[in-house]
């Protein structure tokens, strides 16, 4: 769980050939902010990701790398010029890497004002499984 | 500042250098203020939009005065469950309030807001005694 590229808010002046005059005009990939927390026995992650609704959301676990994907679409309103930016809009995509006690079937996904929460059950202790040697 | 937009090497450290940058963000001018806004505007009005995530649209306070536009609120934080600790935290929390100014008069009955997928949207229409008058000039 590295923290890569998160939401600039405000605009930065040393590249301004990389900033699009229209905030919509590129479509950037931010890396949403996010809180984790545990429990006995689930693990909760939250993260901000606004202009994204249970549509525009895709969730994926790939073995045990866990993928928050959303898809913003521009908000930019019509006949208006953009007057002052301080945030870009643009998708969203991080990965978190998840630990072998939760159960991968059991993982919820719930959208709410631009919120992403999934709930992670763990699963019982895993069964350790005993080999015997034989004598040969 | 804010190299993470240009500078890909760097993104690693994103949430480092955006520490950084608040730590010095009273020296360079950059100021990191939330919600973040964007303002579009044309001659019949404004537009202001800002990213508030995780917020209900009934913690969310509008008021309009002249050509001040001020707004207020709360983002609630998660309540930490009995058995319950936190692995990371990046989410910011607490109240919030920013006051902008625009450059005209607005129609304070007029304005409407809406709040949809956490980005609320302002519709500021200007006020019709500060839009420019034409004036005709008679023949003498």
């Amino acid at each position: 769980m590295t923290a890569t590229e998160t939401k600039p808010s405000v605009q930065n002046t040393c590249c301004a050939s990389a900033a699009p005059e229209h905030p919509a005009a590129a479509k950037k990939v931010f890396l949403p902010r996010a809180d984790i927390y545990e429990t006995k026995d689930a693990v909760e992650l939250v993260a901000d990701m606004p202009g994204v609704n249970e549509k525009s959301v895709e969730i994926t676990l790939e073995k045990s790398i866990l993928t928050l994907r959303g898809t913003v679409e521009s908000s930019a309103p019509a006949g208006f010029n953009v007057a002052y930016v301080e945030y870009d809009e643009g998708n969203y995509e991080r990965a978190f890497k998840v630990s072998d006690e939760i159960d991968r079937e059991g993982i919820q996904a719930s959208v709410k004002n631009g919120v992403v929460r999934v709930t992670l059950r763990k699963a019982g202790p895993a069964k350790v499984s005993k080999i015997e040697v034989k004598a040969s | 500042m804010y190299g993470t937009l240009c500078n890909q090497p760097a993104r690693d450290f994103g949430f480092l250098r955006e520490a950084m940058d608040n730590l010095f963000s009273g020296a360079s001018g950059t100021v990191h203020e939330f919600p973040p806004v964007n303002v579009w505007a044309n001659d019949n009005g404004a537009i202001v939009q800002a990213e508030l995530p995780g917020v209900e649209s009934a913690h969310i306070d509008i008021a309009v005065v002249n050509n001040t536009l001020t707004l207020k609120g709360k983002r609630a934080g998660d309540e930490l469950k009995e058995d319950g600790r936190v692995l990371r935290r990046e989410r910011q929390r607490g109240e919030f309030a920013r006051a902008l100014n625009l450059p005209f008069k607005v129609d304070g009955n007029a304005v409407s807001a809406t709040f949809d997928k956490g980005v609320l949207t302002i519709t500021l229409p200007r006020a019709e005694s500060d839009k420019p008058r034409k004036i005709a000039i008679k023949a003498v």
